[in-house]
Protein backbone atom coordinates (compact mmCIF):
# COMPACT_ATOMS: atom_id res chain seq x y z
CA UNK A 1 0.00 0.00 0.00
CA UNK A 2 1.30 3.68 -0.67
CA UNK A 3 1.48 5.08 2.10
CA UNK A 4 1.76 8.66 1.12
CA UNK A 5 -1.30 8.65 -1.14
CA UNK A 6 -3.97 6.70 1.29
CA UNK A 7 -7.21 8.47 0.84
CA UNK A 8 -9.10 8.33 4.09
CA UNK A 9 -11.39 11.18 2.86
CA UNK A 10 -14.18 8.78 1.59
CA UNK A 11 -16.32 5.88 2.82
CA UNK A 12 -14.97 3.25 1.01
CA UNK A 13 -11.86 3.14 2.34
CA UNK A 14 -13.20 2.39 5.56
CA UNK A 15 -14.08 -1.62 4.65
CA UNK A 16 -15.46 -3.93 6.72
CA UNK A 17 -15.81 -8.01 6.74
CA UNK A 18 -16.54 -10.98 9.03
CA UNK A 19 -13.86 -12.76 10.15
CA UNK A 20 -14.15 -16.46 10.75
CA UNK A 21 -12.20 -17.37 14.33
CA UNK A 22 -11.33 -21.02 15.34
CA UNK A 23 -11.45 -21.32 18.66
CA UNK A 24 -10.33 -24.80 19.97
CA UNK A 25 -9.98 -27.80 19.93
CA UNK A 26 -7.43 -27.32 22.18
CA UNK A 27 -8.37 -24.19 24.36
CA UNK A 28 -8.63 -24.27 28.22
CA UNK A 29 -11.98 -23.38 27.96
CA UNK A 30 -13.49 -26.19 26.22
CA UNK A 31 -12.30 -28.78 28.77
CA UNK A 32 -11.63 -31.52 26.39
CA UNK A 33 -11.24 -31.43 22.30
CA UNK A 34 -13.86 -29.05 21.11
CA UNK A 35 -13.65 -26.73 18.23
CA UNK A 36 -16.23 -23.59 17.75
CA UNK A 37 -15.98 -22.18 14.15
CA UNK A 38 -17.18 -18.25 15.26
CA UNK A 39 -17.95 -15.54 12.37
CA UNK A 40 -17.57 -12.74 14.10
CA UNK A 41 -18.21 -9.09 13.36
CA UNK A 42 -15.94 -6.92 15.32
CA UNK A 43 -16.45 -8.31 18.54
CA UNK A 44 -19.41 -9.29 18.15
CA UNK A 45 -20.45 -13.23 16.92
CA UNK A 46 -22.28 -13.70 14.32
CA UNK A 47 -22.81 -17.29 14.14
CA UNK A 48 -20.85 -20.45 16.09
CA UNK A 49 -20.75 -24.02 14.96
CA UNK A 50 -19.82 -26.58 17.31
CA UNK A 51 -17.20 -29.45 15.83
CA UNK A 52 -16.34 -32.46 18.04
CA UNK A 53 -16.03 -35.81 18.31
CA UNK A 54 -12.26 -35.88 18.35
CA UNK A 55 -12.95 -38.06 21.98
CA UNK A 56 -15.10 -40.63 19.84
CA UNK A 57 -14.56 -44.05 20.99
CA UNK A 58 -17.34 -45.87 19.10
CA UNK A 59 -19.24 -46.65 22.95
CA UNK A 60 -22.78 -47.66 21.04
CA UNK A 61 -20.90 -50.04 18.44
CA UNK A 62 -18.84 -51.37 21.49
CA UNK A 63 -21.69 -52.47 23.25
CA UNK A 64 -22.73 -54.85 20.94
CA UNK A 65 -20.02 -57.10 21.24
CA UNK A 66 -19.26 -57.11 24.97
CA UNK A 67 -21.81 -59.06 27.62
CA UNK A 68 -24.10 -56.52 29.58
CA UNK A 69 -22.29 -57.33 32.73
CA UNK A 70 -18.30 -56.59 31.12
CA UNK A 71 -20.22 -53.39 29.94
CA UNK A 72 -20.34 -51.42 32.90
CA UNK A 73 -17.11 -50.54 33.46
CA UNK A 74 -17.44 -48.76 29.92
CA UNK A 75 -19.89 -46.95 30.70
CA UNK A 76 -17.90 -45.34 33.60
CA UNK A 77 -16.40 -43.73 30.86
CA UNK A 78 -19.06 -41.91 28.96
CA UNK A 79 -19.41 -38.70 31.59
CA UNK A 80 -16.65 -39.40 34.12
CA UNK A 81 -17.18 -36.90 36.40
CA UNK A 82 -20.21 -38.36 37.07
CA UNK A 83 -19.72 -42.22 36.32
CA UNK A 84 -22.28 -43.28 38.65
CA UNK A 85 -25.12 -42.09 37.27
CA UNK A 86 -24.23 -44.01 34.09
CA UNK A 87 -23.44 -47.36 35.89
CA UNK A 88 -26.41 -47.04 37.32
CA UNK A 89 -28.67 -45.73 34.43
CA UNK A 90 -27.01 -48.69 32.46
CA UNK A 91 -28.18 -51.25 35.32
CA UNK A 92 -31.70 -49.90 35.63
CA UNK A 93 -32.00 -50.62 31.62
CA UNK A 94 -30.80 -54.24 32.02
CA UNK A 95 -32.94 -55.15 35.23
CA UNK A 96 -36.14 -53.61 33.54
CA UNK A 97 -35.09 -55.82 30.78
CA UNK A 98 -34.46 -59.08 32.96
CA UNK A 99 -36.88 -58.57 35.75
CA UNK A 100 -34.13 -57.98 38.17
CA UNK A 101 -35.19 -56.58 41.95
CA UNK A 102 -33.03 -54.49 43.43
CA UNK A 103 -32.64 -54.68 47.30
CA UNK A 104 -33.26 -52.15 49.40
CA UNK A 105 -29.55 -51.38 50.62
CA UNK A 106 -28.51 -51.77 47.55
CA UNK A 107 -30.79 -48.35 46.23
CA UNK A 108 -29.74 -46.68 49.56
CA UNK A 109 -26.21 -47.56 48.67
CA UNK A 110 -26.71 -46.42 44.61
CA UNK A 111 -28.20 -43.05 45.88
CA UNK A 112 -25.32 -42.25 48.77
CA UNK A 113 -22.92 -42.65 45.68
CA UNK A 114 -24.89 -41.18 42.97
CA UNK A 115 -25.40 -37.88 45.22
CA UNK A 116 -21.80 -37.79 45.91
CA UNK A 117 -20.29 -38.13 42.81
CA UNK A 118 -23.24 -35.05 41.61
CA UNK A 119 -21.16 -32.95 44.11
CA UNK A 120 -17.97 -33.94 43.14
CA UNK A 121 -18.71 -33.50 39.70
CA UNK A 122 -20.84 -30.06 40.81
CA UNK A 123 -17.43 -28.90 42.54
CA UNK A 124 -14.86 -29.63 39.65
CA UNK A 125 -17.47 -27.38 37.47
CA UNK A 126 -17.65 -24.95 39.70
CA UNK A 127 -13.40 -24.45 39.64
CA UNK A 128 -13.14 -24.75 36.34
CA UNK A 129 -16.13 -21.71 35.76
CA UNK A 130 -14.32 -19.81 37.83
CA UNK A 131 -10.86 -20.56 36.31
CA UNK A 132 -12.52 -19.73 32.87
CA UNK A 133 -13.54 -16.07 33.77
CA UNK A 134 -10.38 -15.43 35.61
CA UNK A 135 -10.69 -16.16 39.10
CA UNK A 136 -8.31 -19.26 40.06
CA UNK A 137 -8.49 -19.35 43.84
CA UNK A 138 -12.28 -21.04 43.30
CA UNK A 139 -10.43 -23.97 41.69
CA UNK A 140 -8.13 -24.98 44.82
CA UNK A 141 -10.91 -24.62 47.14
CA UNK A 142 -13.21 -27.02 45.12
CA UNK A 143 -10.36 -29.36 44.35
CA UNK A 144 -9.38 -29.10 47.95
CA UNK A 145 -13.08 -30.82 49.21
CA UNK A 146 -13.56 -32.89 46.02
CA UNK A 147 -10.05 -34.71 47.45
CA UNK A 148 -12.39 -35.57 50.45
CA UNK A 149 -15.06 -37.01 48.45
CA UNK A 150 -12.75 -38.87 45.72
CA UNK A 151 -11.33 -40.23 49.04
CA UNK A 152 -14.69 -41.80 50.11
CA UNK A 153 -15.01 -43.38 46.77
CA UNK A 154 -11.40 -44.76 47.55
CA UNK A 155 -12.49 -46.59 50.39
CA UNK A 156 -15.65 -47.97 49.03
CA UNK A 157 -14.60 -49.00 45.22
CA UNK A 158 -10.69 -48.67 45.47
CA UNK A 159 -10.91 -45.84 42.96
CA UNK A 160 -10.75 -42.38 42.65
CA UNK A 161 -12.60 -42.06 38.89
CA UNK A 162 -14.19 -44.63 36.57
CA UNK A 163 -15.43 -46.26 39.89
CA UNK A 164 -17.14 -49.85 38.46
CA UNK A 165 -19.26 -49.84 41.59
CA UNK A 166 -23.03 -50.52 40.76
CA UNK A 167 -23.77 -54.39 39.30
CA UNK A 168 -27.17 -55.67 37.64
CA UNK A 169 -29.10 -55.99 41.09
CA UNK A 170 -27.58 -54.08 43.14
CA UNK A 171 -23.85 -52.92 44.09
CA UNK A 172 -20.13 -54.88 44.22
CA UNK A 173 -19.29 -54.23 47.56
CA UNK A 174 -21.07 -52.96 51.12
CA UNK A 175 -19.78 -50.13 52.95
CA UNK A 176 -16.14 -51.04 54.61
CA UNK A 177 -16.20 -50.05 58.77
CA UNK A 178 -14.59 -46.69 58.78
CA UNK A 179 -16.89 -45.05 55.48
CA UNK A 180 -19.82 -43.75 57.75
CA UNK A 181 -17.78 -41.82 60.65
CA UNK A 182 -15.69 -40.30 57.77
CA UNK A 183 -18.33 -39.01 55.06
CA UNK A 184 -20.41 -37.65 58.28
CA UNK A 185 -17.48 -35.74 58.76
CA UNK A 186 -17.57 -34.77 55.68
CA UNK A 187 -21.19 -33.75 55.34
CA UNK A 188 -20.53 -31.64 58.61
CA UNK A 189 -17.37 -29.68 56.92
CA UNK A 190 -19.15 -29.37 53.73
CA UNK A 191 -22.30 -27.82 55.23
CA UNK A 192 -20.78 -24.69 54.90
CA UNK A 193 -18.59 -24.67 51.93
CA UNK A 194 -20.91 -23.62 49.56
CA UNK A 195 -21.31 -20.36 51.50
CA UNK A 196 -17.28 -19.89 51.33
CA UNK A 197 -17.88 -20.82 47.28
CA UNK A 198 -20.05 -17.45 47.21
CA UNK A 199 -18.07 -14.92 49.14
CA UNK A 200 -15.57 -16.40 46.38
CA UNK A 201 -17.49 -15.89 43.60
CA UNK A 202 -20.78 -14.27 43.64
CA UNK A 203 -19.74 -11.68 46.05
CA UNK A 204 -17.17 -10.47 43.26
CA UNK A 205 -17.97 -8.14 40.99
CA UNK A 206 -16.30 -8.92 38.17
CA UNK A 207 -17.43 -12.61 38.53
CA UNK A 208 -21.01 -11.08 38.77
CA UNK A 209 -20.62 -8.84 35.61
CA UNK A 210 -19.51 -11.57 33.34
CA UNK A 211 -22.41 -14.07 34.81
CA UNK A 212 -25.40 -11.81 34.61
CA UNK A 213 -27.25 -10.86 32.22
CA UNK A 214 -25.04 -13.43 30.08
CA UNK A 215 -26.32 -16.14 27.71
CA UNK A 216 -29.99 -16.12 28.23
CA UNK A 217 -31.86 -19.33 27.64
CA UNK A 218 -35.76 -19.00 27.08
CA UNK A 219 -37.64 -22.05 28.94
CA UNK A 220 -38.89 -22.37 25.44
CA UNK A 221 -35.68 -22.70 23.73
CA UNK A 222 -34.55 -25.09 26.02
CA UNK A 223 -37.54 -27.44 25.86
CA UNK A 224 -37.10 -27.11 21.81
CA UNK A 225 -33.50 -28.41 22.18
CA UNK A 226 -34.40 -30.88 25.09
CA UNK A 227 -31.83 -29.40 27.54
CA UNK A 228 -32.62 -30.70 30.40
CA UNK A 229 -30.63 -30.76 34.14
CA UNK A 230 -29.07 -27.17 36.07
CA UNK A 231 -29.46 -25.56 32.89
CA UNK A 232 -33.13 -25.93 32.10
CA UNK A 233 -33.58 -25.99 36.27
CA UNK A 234 -31.98 -22.20 35.45
CA UNK A 235 -34.03 -21.36 33.54
CA UNK A 236 -36.77 -21.27 35.54
CA UNK A 237 -38.25 -25.22 34.91
CA UNK A 238 -38.91 -27.30 38.32
CA UNK A 239 -38.40 -30.30 36.76
CA UNK A 240 -35.95 -32.77 38.13
CA UNK A 241 -36.48 -36.49 37.33
CA UNK A 242 -36.22 -37.24 41.08
CA UNK A 243 -39.13 -35.74 42.13
CA UNK A 244 -41.04 -35.66 38.21
CA UNK A 245 -40.22 -38.80 37.16
CA UNK A 246 -39.04 -40.67 40.53
CA UNK A 247 -36.80 -43.64 40.36
CA UNK A 248 -35.08 -45.81 42.78
CA UNK A 249 -35.53 -44.92 46.48
CA UNK A 250 -35.56 -40.82 45.78
CA UNK A 251 -39.05 -40.38 47.23
CA UNK A 252 -38.05 -41.56 50.71
CA UNK A 253 -35.80 -38.35 50.71
CA UNK A 254 -36.58 -34.54 51.53
CA UNK A 255 -34.39 -32.32 49.18
CA UNK A 256 -35.73 -29.25 47.03
CA UNK A 257 -35.57 -28.81 43.38
CA UNK A 258 -33.19 -25.95 42.88
CA UNK A 259 -34.79 -23.32 40.45
CA UNK A 260 -33.71 -19.80 39.50
CA UNK A 261 -35.80 -18.17 36.79
CA UNK A 262 -33.62 -15.33 35.32
CA UNK A 263 -31.84 -18.05 32.73
CA UNK A 264 -28.99 -16.52 32.53
CA UNK A 265 -25.32 -17.75 33.29
CA UNK A 266 -25.56 -16.73 37.01
CA UNK A 267 -28.77 -18.48 37.41
CA UNK A 268 -27.37 -21.42 36.02
CA UNK A 269 -24.52 -21.29 38.41
CA UNK A 270 -26.56 -20.34 41.38
CA UNK A 271 -29.16 -24.20 40.93
CA UNK A 272 -25.78 -25.74 40.86
CA UNK A 273 -23.95 -24.59 44.42
CA UNK A 274 -27.34 -25.08 46.02
CA UNK A 275 -27.89 -28.28 43.91
CA UNK A 276 -24.21 -29.12 45.63
CA UNK A 277 -26.36 -28.63 49.49
CA UNK A 278 -29.27 -30.76 49.00
CA UNK A 279 -26.79 -33.33 47.90
CA UNK A 280 -25.23 -33.43 50.74
CA UNK A 281 -28.79 -33.52 52.93
CA UNK A 282 -29.60 -35.93 50.84
CA UNK A 283 -26.12 -38.51 51.53
CA UNK A 284 -26.37 -37.01 55.55
CA UNK A 285 -30.43 -38.69 54.81
CA UNK A 286 -28.79 -42.11 53.68
CA UNK A 287 -26.89 -42.42 56.28
CA UNK A 288 -29.00 -42.23 59.00
CA UNK A 289 -31.36 -44.56 57.41
CA UNK A 290 -29.51 -46.81 55.69
CA UNK A 291 -31.89 -50.13 55.86
CA UNK A 292 -29.93 -53.56 56.77
CA UNK A 293 -29.98 -56.44 54.47
CA UNK A 294 -28.25 -57.89 51.45
CA UNK A 295 -26.72 -55.89 48.86
CA UNK A 296 -27.17 -57.50 45.28
CA UNK A 297 -29.79 -60.45 44.06
CA UNK A 298 -27.90 -63.07 42.42
CA UNK A 299 -27.91 -62.91 38.76
CA UNK A 300 -26.47 -65.59 37.00
CA UNK A 301 -22.49 -65.23 35.45
CA UNK A 302 -23.69 -65.34 32.01
CA UNK A 303 -26.72 -63.34 31.95
CA UNK A 304 -29.29 -64.11 29.20
CA UNK A 305 -31.53 -61.24 28.59
CA UNK A 306 -35.17 -62.48 27.21
CA UNK A 307 -35.64 -60.59 23.67
CA UNK A 308 -37.12 -56.85 23.94
CA UNK A 309 -36.44 -53.13 25.21
CA UNK A 310 -35.87 -51.16 27.50
CA UNK A 311 -35.26 -47.32 28.01
CA UNK A 312 -34.19 -45.84 31.70
CA UNK A 313 -33.13 -42.49 32.75
CA UNK A 314 -31.40 -41.01 35.26
CA UNK A 315 -30.98 -37.17 36.61
CA UNK A 316 -27.78 -37.23 35.76
CA UNK A 317 -25.45 -33.83 36.94
CA UNK A 318 -25.98 -32.45 33.77
CA UNK A 319 -29.47 -33.62 33.20
CA UNK A 320 -31.13 -36.61 31.72
CA UNK A 321 -28.96 -39.43 30.82
CA UNK A 322 -31.06 -42.44 29.07
CA UNK A 323 -30.24 -46.04 27.95
CA UNK A 324 -32.22 -47.19 25.16
CA UNK A 325 -31.15 -50.93 25.12
CA UNK A 326 -32.63 -53.79 22.67
CA UNK A 327 -31.87 -57.37 23.42
CA UNK A 328 -32.03 -60.25 20.64
CA UNK A 329 -32.27 -62.85 23.38
CA UNK A 330 -28.33 -63.41 23.46
CA UNK A 331 -25.96 -62.47 25.77
CA UNK A 332 -24.98 -59.06 24.18
CA UNK A 333 -27.26 -56.02 23.80
CA UNK A 334 -28.22 -55.81 20.01
CA UNK A 335 -28.53 -52.22 20.30
CA UNK A 336 -27.41 -49.87 22.71
CA UNK A 337 -28.02 -46.21 22.58
CA UNK A 338 -26.79 -43.73 24.95
CA UNK A 339 -28.90 -40.73 25.65
CA UNK A 340 -26.56 -37.82 27.10
CA UNK A 341 -27.32 -34.39 28.07
CA UNK A 342 -24.50 -32.61 27.01
CA UNK A 343 -25.45 -33.34 23.18
CA UNK A 344 -29.02 -31.87 23.65
CA UNK A 345 -27.17 -29.05 26.16
CA UNK A 346 -24.41 -27.99 23.31
CA UNK A 347 -27.24 -28.04 20.73
CA UNK A 348 -28.51 -24.89 21.96
CA UNK A 349 -25.03 -23.16 22.29
CA UNK A 350 -25.09 -21.58 18.63
CA UNK A 351 -28.59 -20.10 19.24
CA UNK A 352 -27.43 -18.46 22.58
CA UNK A 353 -23.95 -16.72 21.56
CA UNK A 354 -25.67 -15.05 18.51
CA UNK A 355 -24.55 -11.63 19.27
CA UNK A 356 -22.70 -11.65 21.90
CA UNK A 357 -19.13 -10.48 22.63
CA UNK A 358 -16.22 -12.90 22.28
CA UNK A 359 -15.49 -12.81 25.71
CA UNK A 360 -18.67 -14.17 26.64
CA UNK A 361 -18.85 -17.71 24.62
CA UNK A 362 -16.33 -18.78 27.41
CA UNK A 363 -18.82 -17.80 29.84
CA UNK A 364 -21.69 -18.95 28.34
CA UNK A 365 -20.13 -22.43 27.14
CA UNK A 366 -18.86 -22.83 31.25
CA UNK A 367 -22.05 -22.14 32.77
CA UNK A 368 -23.43 -25.04 29.90
CA UNK A 369 -21.64 -28.03 32.06
CA UNK A 370 -20.98 -29.85 28.81
CA UNK A 371 -18.11 -32.96 29.09
CA UNK A 372 -16.69 -33.81 25.92
CA UNK A 373 -16.45 -37.85 26.01
CA UNK A 374 -20.15 -37.66 27.01
CA UNK A 375 -20.70 -35.91 23.61
CA UNK A 376 -18.60 -37.95 21.68
CA UNK A 377 -19.16 -41.13 23.00
CA UNK B 1 -57.20 -40.98 28.76
CA UNK B 2 -54.33 -40.53 26.76
CA UNK B 3 -54.37 -43.44 24.69
CA UNK B 4 -58.26 -42.33 23.57
CA UNK B 5 -56.70 -38.99 22.80
CA UNK B 6 -53.80 -40.52 20.57
CA UNK B 7 -56.40 -42.66 18.72
CA UNK B 8 -58.59 -40.05 17.83
CA UNK B 9 -55.93 -37.57 17.23
CA UNK B 10 -53.98 -39.60 15.28
CA UNK B 11 -56.20 -42.34 13.42
CA UNK B 12 -53.67 -44.02 11.04
CA UNK B 13 -51.49 -44.98 13.78
CA UNK B 14 -51.23 -47.58 15.11
CA UNK B 15 -50.89 -47.98 19.07
CA UNK B 16 -49.85 -50.18 21.56
CA UNK B 17 -50.95 -49.78 25.47
CA UNK B 18 -47.38 -50.18 27.14
CA UNK B 19 -43.98 -50.06 25.43
CA UNK B 20 -40.53 -49.52 27.24
CA UNK B 21 -41.00 -45.77 27.24
CA UNK B 22 -45.23 -45.40 27.79
CA UNK B 23 -47.35 -46.28 25.06
CA UNK B 24 -46.13 -46.79 21.39
CA UNK B 25 -46.96 -45.16 18.42
CA UNK B 26 -46.29 -47.54 15.04
CA UNK B 27 -46.20 -45.47 11.90
CA UNK B 28 -46.75 -47.38 8.67
CA UNK B 29 -44.25 -45.19 7.19
CA UNK B 30 -41.83 -42.63 8.27
CA UNK B 31 -42.46 -40.22 5.47
CA UNK B 32 -45.86 -39.88 7.80
CA UNK B 33 -43.70 -38.77 10.72
CA UNK B 34 -43.55 -35.01 10.71
CA UNK B 35 -47.63 -34.42 9.95
CA UNK B 36 -47.74 -37.23 13.16
CA UNK B 37 -45.27 -35.06 15.11
CA UNK B 38 -46.67 -32.38 14.29
CA UNK B 39 -50.15 -33.26 15.76
CA UNK B 40 -48.60 -34.45 18.72
CA UNK B 41 -46.47 -31.17 19.64
CA UNK B 42 -48.79 -28.97 18.76
CA UNK B 43 -52.45 -30.40 20.20
CA UNK B 44 -53.23 -29.33 23.37
CA UNK B 45 -54.60 -32.74 24.47
CA UNK B 46 -51.57 -34.30 23.71
CA UNK B 47 -48.51 -31.57 23.92
CA UNK B 48 -45.36 -34.17 23.37
CA UNK B 49 -42.98 -31.09 22.79
CA UNK B 50 -39.74 -32.05 23.69
CA UNK B 51 -37.85 -34.76 22.16
CA UNK B 52 -35.56 -36.38 24.17
CA UNK B 53 -34.03 -38.99 22.17
CA UNK B 54 -34.07 -39.91 18.73
CA UNK B 55 -32.69 -42.94 17.47
CA UNK B 56 -32.43 -45.61 14.87
CA UNK B 57 -32.14 -49.85 15.03
CA UNK B 58 -30.97 -51.91 12.73
CA UNK B 59 -32.89 -55.35 12.57
CA UNK B 60 -30.77 -56.69 9.18
CA UNK B 61 -33.71 -56.14 7.08
CA UNK B 62 -35.23 -53.18 7.48
CA UNK B 63 -34.40 -49.63 9.85
CA UNK B 64 -36.69 -48.42 12.56
CA UNK B 65 -36.57 -44.60 13.59
CA UNK B 66 -37.11 -44.20 16.41
CA UNK B 67 -38.83 -40.84 19.12
CA UNK B 68 -38.77 -40.86 22.56
CA UNK B 69 -40.90 -37.96 23.48
CA UNK B 70 -42.03 -36.40 26.40
CA UNK B 71 -44.38 -33.64 27.67
CA UNK B 72 -42.91 -30.30 28.65
CA UNK B 73 -45.35 -30.06 31.52
CA UNK B 74 -44.37 -33.14 32.91
CA UNK B 75 -42.11 -35.30 31.99
CA UNK B 76 -43.52 -38.49 32.95
CA UNK B 77 -45.70 -38.58 30.61
CA UNK B 78 -44.08 -40.37 27.83
CA UNK B 79 -44.47 -41.85 24.35
CA UNK B 80 -41.97 -43.38 21.62
CA UNK B 81 -43.14 -43.16 18.52
CA UNK B 82 -41.50 -45.52 15.89
CA UNK B 83 -41.32 -45.49 12.09
CA UNK B 84 -39.56 -48.52 9.90
CA UNK B 85 -36.87 -47.13 6.72
CA UNK B 86 -36.47 -49.05 4.31
CA UNK B 87 -32.92 -50.07 4.21
CA UNK B 88 -31.47 -49.91 0.12
CA UNK B 89 -32.10 -46.10 -0.48
CA UNK B 90 -33.23 -44.96 3.16
CA UNK B 91 -34.72 -41.46 3.67
CA UNK B 92 -36.73 -39.97 6.01
CA UNK B 93 -38.26 -36.35 5.82
CA UNK B 94 -36.57 -34.36 8.40
CA UNK B 95 -38.05 -33.28 11.95
CA UNK B 96 -35.47 -30.14 12.67
CA UNK B 97 -38.12 -27.79 11.70
CA UNK B 98 -40.33 -28.97 14.59
CA UNK B 99 -37.64 -30.41 17.17
CA UNK B 100 -34.49 -27.55 17.66
CA UNK B 101 -32.15 -30.86 18.88
CA UNK B 102 -33.71 -32.69 16.05
CA UNK B 103 -31.20 -31.30 13.65
CA UNK B 104 -27.79 -32.55 15.89
CA UNK B 105 -30.05 -35.77 16.25
CA UNK B 106 -30.71 -36.27 12.95
CA UNK B 107 -26.96 -35.46 11.77
CA UNK B 108 -25.84 -38.16 13.84
CA UNK B 109 -27.94 -41.22 12.97
CA UNK B 110 -26.75 -40.06 9.37
CA UNK B 111 -23.26 -40.40 10.46
CA UNK B 112 -24.09 -43.84 12.21
CA UNK B 113 -26.35 -45.23 10.13
CA UNK B 114 -26.25 -43.15 6.93
CA UNK B 115 -30.38 -42.17 6.22
CA UNK B 116 -30.87 -39.16 4.51
CA UNK B 117 -32.78 -36.79 5.99
CA UNK B 118 -35.08 -34.42 3.45
CA UNK B 119 -35.10 -31.14 3.86
CA UNK B 120 -32.76 -30.94 6.98
CA UNK B 121 -30.88 -27.52 6.43
CA UNK B 122 -26.98 -28.77 7.33
CA UNK B 123 -26.88 -32.70 7.09
CA UNK B 124 -23.19 -33.69 7.31
CA UNK B 125 -20.96 -35.98 9.44
CA UNK B 126 -20.87 -35.05 13.17
CA UNK B 127 -19.10 -37.13 15.00
CA UNK B 128 -17.02 -39.31 12.56
CA UNK B 129 -14.60 -37.36 10.18
CA UNK B 130 -16.15 -36.09 7.12
CA UNK B 131 -13.94 -38.57 4.91
CA UNK B 132 -14.79 -41.88 6.81
CA UNK B 133 -16.39 -44.57 4.76
CA UNK B 134 -19.21 -46.08 5.34
CA UNK B 135 -22.04 -46.08 8.56
CA UNK B 136 -20.79 -47.96 11.84
CA UNK B 137 -23.49 -48.96 13.56
CA UNK B 138 -25.36 -51.08 10.44
CA UNK B 139 -25.34 -54.60 11.17
CA UNK B 140 -23.43 -55.38 8.03
CA UNK B 141 -20.83 -52.63 8.14
CA UNK B 142 -16.87 -53.81 8.09
CA UNK B 143 -13.36 -52.13 8.46
CA UNK B 144 -10.06 -53.54 8.31
CA UNK B 145 -9.23 -52.41 11.51
CA UNK B 146 -12.30 -53.89 13.39
CA UNK B 147 -11.09 -56.25 15.70
CA UNK B 148 -13.14 -59.39 15.98
CA UNK B 149 -13.67 -60.41 19.80
CA UNK B 150 -13.57 -63.69 21.13
CA UNK B 151 -17.28 -64.89 22.12
CA UNK B 152 -18.28 -63.98 25.17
Amino acid sequence: MDLHNFKTDYPEALKTEEITLNMGPQHPSTHGALRLILRLDGERVVSARPDFGYVHRGLEKMAESLSYIQYIQITDRIDYLSSIMNEWSFCLAVEALAGIEVPKRAEYLRVLTGELCRISSHLVWLGAMGMDLGAFTPLTYTFRDREMVLELFDLLCGQRMTFNYIRIGGVVRDLPPEFTDQARVFIKYFEKMPDIYDQLLSDNPIFLMRMREVGYLSAAAAHSHAVTGPNLRGSGVAQDLRRSDPYSVYPEFDFQVVTHPEGDALARYRVRVEEMRQSARIVAQVLEGLPEGGIKTKVPRVLKIPPGEAYSRVESSRGIQGFYLVSDGSVKPARCRIRVPSFANLSVLPQMVKGVKVADVVAILGSLDIIIPEIDR
Amino acid sequence: MLLDNLRKKIPSAQIQAAGSFGPVLICSSATELPEVCRILKTDPDLGFDVLEDQTVVDTGTQFILILHLVNSRDISVRLTVKAPVERETPEVPTLSFLFGCADWYEREIYDMFGIKFTGHPDLCRILLPEEWQGYPLRKDYTDDKLLKRPGV
